[in-house]
């Protein structure tokens, strides 16, 4: 099997209606990505290159189907998660470069900037792409994630969270599901629902801090 | 965190965020709709678009019973005599039928298509209905291909 075959022999395992259902949850997904990032009125928000969240959906679904993001489920796991990756990677790739391009124009002396659209709701904390938005209202800094989810398992004393984030801290560097899963000696799906307490843990305990 | 490498460290990192990023994906297709039909955001182009894009990548592969179009199984002059006689049948032997094409589609080369579609189906969750017209389908895609099948 060749690395170029492999989306698309993937892909043919996917029914057209359990198609259509991962397209409404990865534009269900792209809707929430943008209400956190942006705010404002969705339907119109866009990022500073004008891309509308629907133009993000779908070139994530062009690009994945089409094979330039060549999606491996034994690499890559699940595919919704990892159109959701790609829409982010997507996100941050656009702030970026018209980051780049100010910075590029202030180096030069200029005093004119890229005119970000309209609908682009500056909030540096939210768009900036070194920062994990934890929740609607609060973000931390990218590097402060694995220090703050272990302060808050610490203060939470809730032993399944903790054996969770020793999986994350071994040296192993493993993150399929089937193998954390295996580490800790439990399904996946029950993996699936720790992971899910700990996002829980980490808001709760972030938001504490912040009141 | 131990004597974790930098490299390790910021690869757990990355693997926080994604569950900080998944997290935002509606738990199921319905609640995704329920929260775009909140927010009057219509998603019949971008899933139309995406269903031909999704159609014209199968059609790489031209075993895959996904790409025989209804219609041109429907318009063979004897489709609903055909069918008719598929539905007399019982449910075992429906499913045991559509297994035996599948293997021997599968078996002529180059159909792991068609095994994936049919390993990826429940058979026995399907409709007696369903599995006539399954099976009307196969039988239509194993005569193109001249494959020999049992007689009815």
């Amino acid at each position: 099997m060749t690395e170029a075959s492999k989306p698309h022999q993937a892909l043919q395992e996917i029914t057209p209606e359990q198609w259509d259902d991962i397209i409404d949850q990865l534009m269900g997904f792209t809707f929430n990505f943008f209400t956190k990032r942006l705010g404002g009125d969705i339907s119109k928000a866009q990022t500073p290159d004008g891309n509308t969240f629907e133009d993000l959906a779908q070139e994530t679904v062009l690009r994945v189907l089409a094979g330039s993001r060549k999606w491996n489920p034994e690499k890559d796991g699940d595919l919704l998660p990892y159109m959701a990756g790609q829409i982010k990677s997507l996100f941050d790739h656009d702030l970026k470069s018209w980051n780049a391009r100010n910075i590029e124009s202030v180096k030069d002396g200029e005093q004119i900037e890229d005119e970000a659209p309209v609908a682009f709701v500056a909030r540096p904390e939210y768009t900036n792409p070194e920062t994990v938005l934890i929740d609607r209202e609060d973000t931390i800094e990218k590097d402060r994630l694995l220090e703050v989810a272990l302060e808050a398992v610490q203060e939470s004393s809730n032993e399944e969270l903790w054996a969770l984030m020793e999986v994350y801290l071994d040296d192993s560097g493993e993150y399929k599901p089937r193998h954390m899963a295996k580490r800790l000696g439990i399904p996946t799906t029950e993996l699936h629902n720790i992971q899910k307490r700990l996002v829980r843990c980490v808001q709760k305990y972030v938001k504490e801090k912040k009141s | 965190m131990g004597n974790k490498s930098g490299e390790n460290t910021q690869k757990a990192i990355s693997e926080l965020e994604k569950l900080f990023i998944n997290d935002l994906i509606p738990d199921t297709a319905e609640e995704a709709r329920e929260l775009l039909a909140q927010a009057n955001i219509d998603t019949t182009d971008i899933k139309q678009r995406g269903r031909e894009i999704f159609r014209s990548i199968l059609a790489e592969f031209d075993d895959d019973w996904r790409n025989i179009p209804d219609e041109e199984v429907k318009q063979e002059p004897t489709h609903i005599l055909k069918l008719k006689l598929l539905e007399s049948l019982s449910r075992e032997e429906l499913i045991s039928r559509i297994e035996s094409i599948f293997e021997q589609l599968a078996a002529i080369g180059g159909a792991k298509a068609v095994a994936g579609g049919v390993a990826n189906r429940n058979l026995i969750n399907e409709s007696k209905e369903d599995l006539a017209s399954l099976l009307r389908q196969l039988e239509y895609l194993a005569d193109k291909k001249d494959i020999g099948r049992e007689e009815e």
